[in-house]
């Protein structure tokens, strides 16, 4: 027998096998498993966080700007970059820390 | 459409059970295939195949991206293969040397019909794993020797039996 008769009979046995549910029954039944991951990301993120906030302004800086932005909102003014980015920086790191908890919570 | 290497990274560090779902259904038919025409049991071969794929999931945080998602699947599956063998394989070789003593007794050849299964049956484990990555799901020698973590010669030596074996089995029965 020469090798292509030899490939011809193994590509006319290989037949593809219908899932038919098989795949979500082995996702059902497969163990748990923690990833500690997430938890790492989200503990070295907000620490990253935190020490650049501290690190660049003290909060009473940080609650300052925020005001201003809120009283330039209100008097349908253009607020400060500077007081711009601390919010997004303060909105990211809750947003951060909800993750983080959320996570925790499903795991 | 995501790659496989997306999909494993979203199941190793999130756990995220649905990008795991779409690497099963991707590799579900090539891996009970395989199991299929390794054990010729269908009910096995889905056990087999359901004992990787946990495997695969519990150790996916090993799995390193510089080697190819499915060379590492084959490979446990491999390992899931032989760990099961090594209770069957007495069972086995008791099962090639009948069919073998049957092949040198039985005269009417052609009553006992050109089955694949059966040609499969005559050869060793290793050989039959080789030929089955080799022939039918098209894999090269060197991928085939990381899958079964041995060198590339001793795969070679696997075909090469493998080859002669299968051949002297059709040969008999034409």
């Amino acid at each position: 027998m020469n090798e292509k008769a030899l490939r011809k009979i193994f590509a006319e046995h290989k037949t593809d096998i219908p899932d038919k549910g098989w795949s979500e029954h082995v996702v059902k039944h497969l163990p748990p498993r923690k990833s500690v991951m997430p938890q790492v990301v989200m503990i070295i993120s907000v620490l990253i966080g935190l020490t650049l906030m501290f690190a660049i302004q003290d909060v009473t800086t940080i609650i300052e700007q925020i005001d201003s932005l809120t009283t330039s909102i209100s008097l349908l003014q253009m607020p400060s970059p500077t007081a711009l980015l601390t919010y997004l920086g303060v909105l990211l790191l809750t947003g951060v820390i909800g993750f983080g908890v959320a996570r925790a919570g499903e795991g | 459409m995501h790659n496989d290497a997306w999909l494993v990274s979203r199941a190793a560090l999130l756990g995220d059970k649905k990008a795991f779902c779409r690497l099963v259904e991707a590799y579900q038919s090539p891996i009970r295939r395989l199991f299929y025409h390794l054990t010729g049991d269908e009910e096995l071969s889905k056990d087999l195949a359901q004992d990787t794929f946990i495997k695969v999931w519990i150790n996916i945080g090993s799995f390193r991206a510089a080697a190819k998602f499915s060379t590492w699947l084959y490979r446990i599956a491999y390992n899931v293969f032989h760990d099961h063998g090594r209770t069957t394989m007495q069972k086995a070789v008791t099962e090639v040397e009948k069919l073998s003593n049957k092949m040198k007794t039985d005269t009417s050849g052609k009553d006992f019909g050109i089955d694949f299964e059966h040609a499969l049956r005559v050869l060793k484990d290793e050989e039959r794993v080789a030929m089955l990555l080799f022939y039918m799901e098209d894999q090269t020698v060197v991928t085939i020797s990381k899958m079964m973590n041995c060198p590339a010669n001793t795969v070679k030596s696997y075909l090469h039996r493998g080859r002669e074996k299968i051949s002297k089995y059709f040969n008999h029965y034409e």
